[in-house]
């Protein structure tokens, strides 16, 4: 006979479907049926997609932005004492002009007569110089003019307030014009401080000549390669070295080579990396955008400086350039949605809506007067028109209806990979397909959270139900002191423990009240190490390590005695016949008793999985953005409260439905036969 | 099989044991003083509750005596040290088989090997193939316990026993939870075993083993040995009139 004869021909996918189908118990397949129908009626409404998409934190299929990456490296800079000197006197921290410098010299720096009593004479270097009185923010010119609210005279000095309110004395030749009126308070210097009313006098200050003052080993550093100058503190350099620094061949005729003082720092580079090879990478810290401008849109356009934004760049320069003033984009549709902070506007003959940030729109109507989102019939007809900007750039192309601008041009950076001593990346906060990291917050922090905890909670679980089987009474009984402890803690209770008693007392390496000095470092260390994990999570402290133990420890005890029941209901027989071959007591729980527990306790393993995931909901106490927490500050927002709480209970019920259907089938693959 | 000059495999030595119980304490083991040669076969018979079992699982110290000596291959069997060292040489069947269920019949004799004798898994499962040979049921290697007949299973059980090269065999009544036309293929590996030269120590009912393969039978009852001999001397011409009563009941 052919073998042939026996081979069974493909079974077709819907065959295989069905079967599949068929296997599933009944009461899953109404379930699935029914979330099927109220997911499909919860879709098919574009405001109530909005809240399933938010309750799952948005997700994308593709994000644009691209990750931040910042790379440290060494970079020698030129320490330029010249021109500038940094100085500490007394509590005072200033800096001077070299300019302005008229002495300098080592000596005792004495208290002034208003100075503080604890204030000490000190000895260093004291230097003399012209002293502008100035309040912060006015530049140095040859006078200096304020006004002043007169509070006393006394023959030729009046005491005055500035606007700043500070108080001063002055000499009656400096005034040079007087009126009574009002000084409005400069509450942007002083929020404290109060109008005047009264006398106002308009005086010039002279340079005045004050002295006694330390020099510091602080200084303003100049880097060498495109002058940009800021100060530095001196714990970051790590090498000096001295130096001249020499004049550029196109440098004027009498510049002299100057001494100086080469320090290097560590200077940070962050940008997106466009490029990396097996020695250096490329860093583009500005990107260079291209703006296309319709005609009917510009209202003015003007020659000018365009200036560059030192938030992005700190060493980005002003470029002279065409200034572009457009005017608001006006945008017309249906509002189909409106929050605290968002519109969600459908253009006309569009099926998509598009998100718009209220705080950017200047002017709306609504047709009707005053109608809201949720009205259906009419619907609520909108027009927005944003603020007015001003564009500016070079621009590359002129076509009839509109121009082309070129913003900021485009900065790269090579850096040799050698010289990289730091790299650190900031993952884009938008949750999508090629960035899973992002997706942190509703039902992905509700599923970390269970799993992490419940890994946890398996652990101690097992550890515990041994602890419970054993004959060493120490184990046994901190075991049974565990279990029988956290079993009659509420779980809501034990969180707020948890986040409010034992976090805390952890940072500062305690434990349970008690300060063990060899264990505290360990246990601040462990907490720090806690943090920076749920930091890496969530991207900003919170009570998450807090929350996953809590859940995990107070879930511990259950698995606890599931274990120990487990492990009970294995015969004696077996652990006989497996010492009697020889192997030791842990032998044979790991290779013979543990297995078989195991398997005995799966549905209840998988049911307080279920349990756990359902419990999760409960970190919404302690302020963690998981699937129940974005639901409620939605609702409050959008007092959709049907939406979202329907949403939230379909999700839970899915994800239980979709896991019970895991542990069933892991309870079938571990059958035995 | 008594050689002059050679030490007991086994000794046990003014041996108490008793056990506490809901009705009182039983003393389950009065002052036994027993030694078995290497290369012996012994049955051991008695009423239940004689403590003949307890006897046994006392020489792999799955029991713990009271008072007295064992001394199992020169090492005495106190503390907990030795403990895995002397049962690695003392191999074990009992009555209720105790097979792992989640493991194989492959893996159920190869397990010991691994995890005690730490010898590969290569050597091991040779092993392993070997003594199922050695017991009649090569073909059953892939399958579970719960697959196997109670004969096939106590097979295997006496085949994992062996895998671990012991110097001492203990049979825990091994045929009694068999239903009667499984008894005889664990009898036949038995005495197999007992024509090799293996030191067997068997408590068991089965006087057609007991003549044909044993060297000496031990009567027990009330935890005290009452009479020893050998088996045709002992079933034939009984001395003690409490062994003539049990015998009676049985044969």
């Amino acid at each position: 006979m052919s073998e042939n004869q026996f081979v069974e021909p493909p079974v077709p996918f819907i065959d295989r479907v069905i079967f599949l189908a068929k296997t599933l118990p009944w009461w899953a397949i109404i379930l699935v049926i029914g979330l099927v129908l109220v997911g499909y009626s919860m879709l098919v409404s574009d405001e109530r997609r909005d809240v399933m998409d938010y309750l799952i934190d948005r997700p994308v299929l593709n994000t644009d932005e691209l990750y931040d990456v910042t790379y440290e490296v060494d970079a020698e800079v030129l320490l330029v004492s010249e021109s500038y000197l940094v100085i500490d006197a007394y509590d005072d921290r200033l800096t001077v002009f070299l300019q302005d410098l008229i002495s300098r010299e080592e000596g005792v720096l004495e208290c002034p007569a208003d100075a503080p009593a604890d204030c000490l004479s000190q000895r260093g270097t004291v230097i003399t110089y012209r002293q502008y009185d100035i309040p912060t923010g006015a530049e140095p010119s040859d006078t200096y003019s304020f006004d002043a609210g007169v509070l006393d005279q006394q023959e030729n000095m009046l005491t005055v307030r500035l606007a700043t309110g500070d108080t001063l004395e002055i000499d009656t030749a400096w005034v040079t014009a007087e009126r009574e009126g009002l000084l409005a308070c400069d509450r942007v210097a002083n929020s404290t401080c109060e109008n005047f009313r009264g006398r106002v006098v308009t005086f010039e200050r002279p340079y005045v000549i004050a002295q006694a003052i330390e020099v510091r080993g602080d200084a303003h550093i100049r880097f060498l390669e495109d002058g940009y100058e800021r100060t530095i503190r001196p714990v970051f350099i790590k090498e000096t070295r001295e130096g001249v620094l020499s004049c550029d061949d196109d440098a004027p005729a009498d510049c002299v080579e100057i001494p100086a003082t080469y320090v290097t720092i560590p200077e940070r580079i962050t940008g997106v990396e466009i490029e990396s090879k097996r020695d250096y990478v490329r860093v583009r810290v500005v990107a260079q955008e291209t703006i296309e401008i319709p005609r009917n849109r510009i209202l003015d356009i003007n020659m000018g400086t365009v200036e560059c934004d030192e938030d992005i760049d700190p060493r980005c320069q002003n470029f002279e350039g065409t200034l572009v003033d457009v005017k608001g984009e006006v945008v017309e549709g249906r509002l189909t949605l409106e929050d605290r902070t968002h519109y969600r506007i459908q253009p006309p003959g569009q099926k998509e809506a598009i998100r718009y940030r209220r705080s950017d729109i200047v002017e709306e109507t609504r047709t009707p007067e005053n109608c809201a989102a949720t009205d259906q019939d009419p619907p609520c007809m909108i027009v927005i028109r944003f603020e007015e900007t001003t564009l500016g750039g070079r621009i590359i192309q002129e076509i009839d209806n509109m121009i082309v601008l070129e913003t900021v041009p485009e900065k790269v950076f090579k850096i040799q990979k050698d010289d990289i001593t730091k790299t650190s990346r900031r993952v884009p906060s938008t949750c999508a397909l090629n960035n899973p990291r992002a997706c942190n917050e509703g039902i992905f922090l509700t599923l970390i959270v269970t799993f992490s905890a419940y890994a946890l909670a398996l652990m101690i679980g097992l550890m515990v139900g041994v602890g419970r089987v054993m004959h060493n009474p120490v184990i046994y009984h901190l075991s049974t002191l565990y279990v029988e402890l956290i079993r009659g803690i509420p779980l809501l209770v034990l969180l707020f423990v948890f986040a409010f008693v034992i976090g805390p007392e952890m940072r500062d390496g305690r434990l349970f009240g008690l300060d063990i000095p060899i264990l505290s470092d360990f246990i601040s260390g462990f907490y720090k190490q806690l943090n920076s994990i749920e930091v890496r999570i969530l991207g900003f402290e919170s009570f998450l390590s807090e929350a996953i133990l809590g859940l995990a420890v107070g879930y511990g005890a259950f698995l606890g005695e599931v274990f120990r029941a487990g492990i009970q209901s294995i015969h004696r027989g077996q652990m006989e016949a497996s010492r009697s071959l020889g192997m030791s007591y842990f032998q044979s729980m790991r290779h013979v008793i543990l297995p078989q527990a195991i398997r005995t306790v799966l549905p209840p393993l998988g049911n307080d999985f279920i349990a756990l995931l359902k419990d999760s909901s409960l970190i919404m106490v302690l302020a963690l953005p998981d699937m129940f927490f974005r639901g409620r500050s939605y609702a409050s927002e959008s007092f959709r409260y049907v939406d979202v709480y329907t949403g939230v209970a379909l999700y839970y019920v899915a994800m239980t439905l979709l896991l019970s259907l895991i542990v069933r089938q892991i309870e079938r693959w571990a059958r035995l036969p | 099989m008594k050689k002059e000059g050679q030490e007991a495999i086994i000794q046990m030595h003014q041996v108490h044991k008793r056990f506490r119980t809901s009705r009182g304490i039983v003393h389950a083991l009065n002052d036994i003083n027993l030694e078995i040669f290497a290369g012996e076969v012994v049955t051991i018979i008695g009423p239940s509750g004689s403590g003949k079992s307890t006897c046994l699982r006392c020489i792999n110290r799955l029991e713990t005596i009271d008072s007295g000596d064992i001394i199992v291959d020169g090492i005495p069997l106190k503390g907990k040290h030795n403990v895995n060292q002397i049962r690695a040489e003392v191999g074990m069947v009992f009555q209720s088989f105790n097979l792992f269920p989640h493991k194989t019949v492959l893996e159920n004799i190869m397990l010991a090997q691994r995890v005690v004798r730490k010898r590969r898994k290569s050597v091991a499962s040779e092993k392993a193939h070997m003594l199922l040979q050695k017991v009649g049921i090569p073909e059953k290697a892939d399958a579970y316990p719960s697959q196997l007949s109670g004969g096939q299973q106590q097979r295997v059980a006496i085949a994992r026993a062996l895998a671990m090269d012991p110097k001492i065999m203990l049979f825990d009544e091994p045929t009694s939870a068999l239903d009667p036309e499984m008894i005889n293929e664990v009898l036949d590996v038995m005495q197999d075993l007992a024509r090799e030269g293996m030191t067997m120590v068997v408590v068991s009912h089965e006087m057609g083993f007991a003549r044909a393969a044993s060297d000496r039978t031990i009567f027990m009852d009330g935890g005290k040995i009452i009479e020893q001999n050998d088996p045709d001397n002992l079933f034939d011409h009984p001395q003690h009139e409490r062994t003539q009563a049990f015998l009676s009941k049985i044969l």
